[in-house]
């Protein structure tokens, strides 16, 4: 074995010396527990293009790097190894790779993990989704403080698609929530009549858990409100452990005729109260409206559409209208948030985000768009006017010195949303001239309110014009 | 309609548009070409993840522009042979794992440059390992593809997936229907489509997912009307698009938009006008500032990946400039 020159002649550091900061100091060619280590450089690429020049101290740090994957070393130094190579640079996903790897075989290694449970990565398949015994307390303490150091490197690095993906491969090493249907399809006895219960210790682990994630996101969410890589592993949790995440869990389709509906008390419910919250904060965020659709209604389209054979598409499922059939659709849940989302619109009536969200909720529980007639109207001018202004001067007499002079009100059309789906409601009711009356609607959003999609708003007139026809 | 309507459509002048909107070919070759002398800059290597991406953005930008030789072809040819691994796949830069996003950038580099058959010539094997490679990422129960041996599947990856594959002409190693189908459960109610199932709507995965069932002839799948409708929405007054509801516009979502408009045929329902002065008025920033600092605050991408996504930048408005011109 031939030892690098800087490790046979410089003067080696202290054992508990750490990673400098300096991007030219050496550090593990000088430190004692790497002595051992031959590193390996990069490869010469000199004349390529796109050569990369690194600093001195991440090319060393790359080159050990190199030498302990090509031994496949599991270590506690190699995971310092990566966690120094990550602060430099936290989008090496070969870094992080080599990291989970790791972990996985130290755990495995300590004995805290059976075999079975955490394997090498090559040889993975699933994660441990039929787990539902006690988990060593090991185990715990070992995601936690790995979670630990993730969030502050999550704080460091908001658009790194990294984090999501760690995060996500250690919630997955936790015991599986009974309810979660990704369980029930992977039991080994599809007939069991009795789901596996958690057991109260593992659900307060559990629950304690979810609290710290929940904590956590509201964190890094205020951040940065509308990272889709946050959301999407916010749903993924939700799916996992959905115990604790979703307001109405799914149940066995054969067993329960229906679930009692959850109107009554769903605002209570953390993970609710917590896009409540951020709709609250800001009701443009089209990411909370777009979970919270998941929360109260997109999961059980989705657990619907998955657990049959072969699996149907969310897009069946509301067409054929199936969860109504089945007898899943949670009516009052439906119209207490059609009244939630019109308090919202209200709000701020040109905003899109709520305006899909109700759409969305209409298909859901297949209420007629014609209901919201009289709601959409308020959004209109004066005696339904569809041209007027926002802003209209009206004339009013000063009480004291009876002085007439002139103002601004907000008396005209305030929301092109209303004008689109009043085009659809007096399309649909053919009856008095409808048709002529969700024309001008279409004209107007055309024209007027929303000039630059003039060619999709002619093309909606000729739709129109087609159906009238018929 | 073609989106990429071949070398130097993008280059041309309208008379339609004052002098400082027009496009700069000439300071934007430079550009590109000068990238490989800064690599002596920190965040050359802090973006080694995305060097394999950039060289194909900034290829494909020369191309559009009618600069089809401003890189030197046999240097390209080379770094991307050394990105490739032993399992066939690619990674972003030489020593880096192999994944699906860079698999395919080292595909369309060399299709780009008629070299698809250097891969022959390539220690870790030719295109059938490339593509096996590719294939082996499916995952065959569900249709949809892993991005790496991680596994985290994206709508994303199966484009990559399909489109690679496409390319080396070798679809027929994986399931399309099954690939197909996942792309329809991706759909939402509001005709869009999401990373997964039940994940929100997102300009990004559109492009993806249309992206697919386009390359499989199977846009007769889609909701064209609704999801029409929807991308149409996300032109905002200033000319520009966004990528979700009630976000900014920027030069990035423009293009994933506007190419999935160009997919399904209905370019026309936005106004071509206004993007394209949109467009050209980001450029105009840039050059009035010359300074990367600006740039990244016009299109509030982060600072890290700003130096390359540059590159992306103008690739996406040349090419955008191709389909407005169209």
């Amino acid at each position: 074995m031939s030892t690098t020159a800087a490790s046979s002649t410089a003067t080696l550091l202290p054992p508990d010396a750490k990673p400098p900061k300096s991007k030219t100091a050496s550090y593990y060619s000088i430190h004692p527990h790497w002595q051992d280590v031959v590193p390996i450089p990069q490869a010469d690429q000199t004349g390529t293009l796109a050569a990369i020049a690194y600093s001195a101290r991440y090319s060393e740090a790359m080159s050990y790097l190199r030498a302990l994957m090509a031994e496949k070393e599991v270590s506690e130094r190699a995971l310092a190894l990566t966690e120094d190579l990550i602060s430099m640079n936290p989008a090496h996903y070969t870094v992080w790779i080599y990291r989970m790897r790791t972990l996985r075989g130290l755990w495995t290694a300590s004995g805290n993990v059976s075999n079975a449970k955490v394997v090498e990565v090559q040889d993975e398949v699933t994660p441990t989704g039929d787990w539902t015994e006690e988990v060593d307390e090991t185990l715990w303490d070992n995601i936690a403080s790995e979670l630990k150091w993730l969030d502050e490197v999550s704080f460091r690095n908001l658009k790194n698609y990294q984090i999501w993906h760690h995060r996500h491969a250690l919630a997955d090493l936790l015991p599986a929530d009974p309810a979660s249907p990704t369980t029930s399809t992977s039991t080994s006895t599809p007939a069991s009549e009795t789901k596996p219960q958690l057991s109260t210790t593992l659900h307060q682990r559990l629950s304690t858990f979810i609290t710290s994630e929940q904590t956590f996101l509201a964190q890094i969410l205020s951040l940065d409100t509308k990272n889709y890589h946050v959301w999407s592993y916010r749903q993924w949790l939700c799916t996992r452990f959905p115990t604790f995440l979703l307001p109405s869990p799914p149940t066995p389709t054969s067993t329960l005729p229906s679930q009692p509906s959850i109107a009554p008390t769903y605002r209570t419910h953390t993970e609710v109260h917590a896009i409540d919250t951020m709709i609250h904060d800001d009701l443009r965020n089209n990411s909370a409206w777009s979970h919270r659709y998941f929360l109260l209604f997109g999961h059980h389209e989705l657990h619907h559409a998955q657990s049959r054979t072969p699996p149907l598409i969310l897009k069946q499922v509301n067409d054929e209208r199936l969860l109504h059939a089945a007898g899943r659709v949670d009516t009052p849940l439906i119209h207490a948030e059609i009244a939630y989302t019109q308090t919202e619109i209200r709000k701020a009536p040109q905003n899109g985000s709520s305006w899909n969200y109700l759409r969305g909720v209409l298909r859901h529980g297949a209420v007629a768009i014609t209901t919201l007639r009289a709601f959409c109207e308020e959004f209109l001018g004066p005696d339904g006017d569809l041209w007027t202004d926002q802003w209209i001067d009206v004339e009013v007499e000063d009480a004291h010195t009876a002085e007439k002079r002139t103002e601004k009100q907000e008396l005209g059309v305030r929301s092109s949303h209303a004008v689109e789906w009043l085009s659809e409601i007096y399309g649909q009711d053919g009856a008095d001239g409808g048709v002529d009356r969700a024309r001008e609607c279409l004209t107007a959003l055309g024209e007027k309110w929303d000039v630059i999609r003039k060619g999709y708003w002619e093309w909606r007139v000729e739709k129109l014009e087609a159906g009238g026809t018929k | 309609m073609s989106l990429v309507s071949g070398p130097g459509r993008g280059g041309q002048k309208t008379n339609a548009l004052p002098d400082e909107l027009a496009l700069a070919i000439d300071q934007h070759v430079k550009y590109i070409q000068q990238l490989d002398t800064r690599k002596d800059e920190l965040q050359y290597w802090m973006t080694e993840h995305l060097r394999l991406n950039g060289v194909y953005w900034g290829l494909t930008a020369l191309h559009l522009m009618g600069h089809p030789n401003a890189l030197p072809h046999d240097q390209t040819v080379q770094f991307v042979l050394e990105c490739q691994n032993p399992d066939g796949g690619f990674g972003a830069a030489p020593g880096h794992d192999s994944h699906m996003l860079y698999t395919l950038s080292a595909v369309q580099i060399l299709a780009t440059i008629n070299a698809l058959e250097e891969l022959e010539k390539s220690k870790h094997g030719g295109g059938d390992k490339v593509a096996a490679f590719v294939a082996s990422l499916q995952d065959r129960e569900t249709g949809t593809f892993a991005g790496d041996e991680w596994g985290e599947q994206d709508t994303r990856f199966l484009f990559c997936a399909l489109l690679a594959l496409a390319i080396l002409d070798k679809t027929d190693l994986v399931d399309v229907n099954k690939a197909v189908a996942y792309v329809k459960a991706c759909e939402n109610f509001d005709g869009s489509y999401g990373r997964i199932p039940g994940a929100e709507s997102h300009s990004g995965q559109v492009y993806t997912c249309v992206g697919a069932l386009s390359i499989t002839k199977r846009l007769d799948l889609a909701n064209l009307d609704r999801l029409g409708a929807w991308l149409s929405e996300r032109q905002l007054p200033n000319g520009g698009l966004n990528g979700r509801p009630e976000k900014l516009e920027d030069v990035c979502y423009s293009w994933w938009v506007l190419s999935s408009l160009a997919m399904i045929d209905k370019v026309h329902w936005i106004d071509k006008t206004k993007l394209t002065n949109f467009i050209l008025r980001c450029q105009v920033t840039m050059h009035e500032s010359r300074s990367r600092t600006t740039l990244i605050s016009i299109d509030r991408i982060p600072s890290k990946v700003a130096f390359l996504t540059g590159l992306a930048i103008w690739l996406m408005y040349s090419t955008l400039f191709s389909v407005l011109q169209a």
